[in-house]
């Protein structure tokens, strides 16, 4: 005898969960986790009637995320998408610890749209700097070798010294 | 942990595709890891406005008009060169025994042309201006990359301006009066039409006062209507940059730039300098004062059409001679500074520039 499957059912069939690496739990939509290729791979291949597990990103980052690919996948209209956009990446590079495990999160999750809003983000936020002031921003330790660093200044040093 | 310094090199490309040049070159300094990425770029710049150039000697000053910064890049490789013209980031470089080459600025690229006949060229070497505002009939030599020798084209009229476009050179002589040159058998000359009345015979005028005391005072802009052949003068160039120097016009839609840019501007090099006594023997282009470079067209308004990317722009460089503003300015993108339509736009630059 066939089943006859409710409207109520086929909406629950569609939900899925993510666990992060701390164990926290999240039921979103199929077609929301689906905005990460890396899930929509694992849905395909596993189903989605047990638990996935996505290890390498944290409760708090994979909220963030889930939140964006809920948004995304609501079909709104190009400005309010772009406001809403804006309104997101403003908060997140405020927190450069968050900004950066949210950066790797969408590049590990294979986000595309996400990847690339970040990407105009963080250029922005390196443009018209110079080295030392990226360095000091985000922590970086200058490690080039002498020859790095020789060829540069040989090849590009004009651009060190805006006259 | 927070390591920026080691994000995954797949994240890093595609932060760099948002860079311009300059952008570009710091980042790859920041670190050891970010130098590697650096240097194995995958996408190409972000599109960028050009950068004007003026010469001083063999340290060439830049302005990039999105930082409004001025470098001096020391460029050894111009000792002894005279520099006739620019695009793309190459410099047409002209040496002591007449070796034409193509000069990549930033990879020190160098393409060598053919030689041009010896006559035609030497008027260009001695005087450049000579060549330019001579009265007599002109040859205008250009040069595919695909071409083995120059192909002169002979015009009874002296030139102001060429560009190549939509497979075609457009031509503007003296009196304002605009060809088409269609390259082949016969390269065929239509004409198109006259771009404006002028008002006064230019070396009647009391202000033309001979070479090398020229000032600009007013631009006009006018459009191709093609469909018409007429030119539509325009009051604005609302959403475009235009650059005018030592190159082929170029006019941008700032709408396409990612960046948030000064539109309905027109950047232009002023031949004139009081500091500039480099004179070189064989004619170092003097040099412009950048900062006094650019000004919003006249009469500007707001909300008229702009100019569509593809149409044909022709310059009036004003009714005055000289409101070129010296033959000094080159326009320069370094985009592409190494991408694999290098070719394409070397030829582009030699046909558009050897006049």
């Amino acid at each position: 005898m066939a089943t006859i499957i409710t409207k109520e059912q086929q909406e629950k069939e569609k939900m899925v969960t993510l666990v992060s690496s701390d164990s926290e739990k999240f039921v979103v939509e199929q077609k929301v986790a689906e905005k990460s290729h890396v899930i929509k791979m694992v849905m395909n291949c596993c189903g989605i009637e047990s638990p996935i597990p996505v290890r390498r990103v944290k409760g708090d980052i994979l909220k963030s995320i889930l939140e964006y690919c809920e948004k995304h996948s609501k079909g709104e209209a190009q400005e309010v998408m772009e406001k809403w956009d804006k309104e997101y990446m403003d908060k997140a590079e405020k927190d450069l610890v968050f900004f950066h495990d949210l950066m790797l999160a969408s590049h590990f999750l294979h986000i595309q749209e996400l990847v690339d809003l970040i990407a105009v983000t963080f250029a922005g936020m390196l443009k018209m700097k110079s080295p030392e002031e990226i360095r000091q921003k985000f922590n970086i330790n200058n490690d080039l070798t002498k020859e790095q660093e020789e060829h540069i200044m040989t090849t590009f040093g004009w651009a060190f010294q805006p006259i | 942990m927070t390591d920026y310094a080691h994000l995954p090199s797949d994240m890093l490309q595609e932060i760099i595709k948002y860079f311009s040049f300059s952008d570009y070159i710091r980042f790859s300094t920041v670190c050891s890891h970010w130098y590697d990425v650096a240097k194995e770029r995958r996408h190409s710049l972000r599109k960028q406005l050009p950068w004007l150039i003026f010469f001083y000697a063999d340290s060439p000053k830049f302005f990039d008009p999105l930082e409004e910064k001025v470098y001096q890049i020391e460029i050894p490789e111009l000792r002894k060169r005279h520099c006739a013209g620019s695009s793309h980031g190459w410099l047409i470089t002209i040496d002591l025994d007449l070796t034409i080459n193509l000069l990549n600025l930033f990879s020190k690229a160098q393409i060598k042309l053919p030689s041009l006949a010896y006559d035609a060229y030497d008027v260009r070497a001695k005087d450049y201006y000579e060549c330019f505002w001579s009265k007599s009939p002109e040859e205008k030599p250009f040069w595919r990359s695909s071409d083995l020798t120059w192909t002169v084209i002979n015009i009874d009229f002296f030139l102001q301006d060429v560009i190549w476009y939509d497979g075609a050179f457009y031509v503007v002589g003296s009196e304002s009066q605009l060809y088409r040159i269609e390259i082949g058998m016969d390269n065929k000359r239509i004409y198109v039409g006259k771009i404006y009345e002028s008002e006064s015979d230019a070396e009647n005028d009391p202000d033309w006062n001979g070479l090398g005391s020229l000032n600009t005072v007013n631009f006009m802009v006018f459009k191709l209507d093609q469909e018409e052949n007429k030119f539509i003068e325009l009051q604005s160039i609302n959403g475009h940059c235009l650059f005018l120097g030592f190159n082929h016009a170029m006019v941008i839609p700032t709408t396409v730039m990612e960046d948030k840019i000064k539109d309905n501007i027109i950047y232009f090099t002023d031949g004139h300098s009081d500091e500039d006594d480099l004179h070189h023997l064989y004619g170092y282009n003097d040099s412009g004062d950048v900062f006094g470079a650019c000004l919003p067209t006249v009469g500007a308004k707001t909300g008229r059409p702009g100019i569509p990317l593809n149409q044909p722009m022709t310059v009036d460089r004003g009714r005055y001679p000289g409101s070129k503003a010296g033959p000094d300015g080159c326009g320069v993108c370094c985009s592409d500074f190494d991408g694999p339509a290098m070719k394409e736009r070397c030829s582009q630059f030699v046909t558009w520039r050897m006049q």
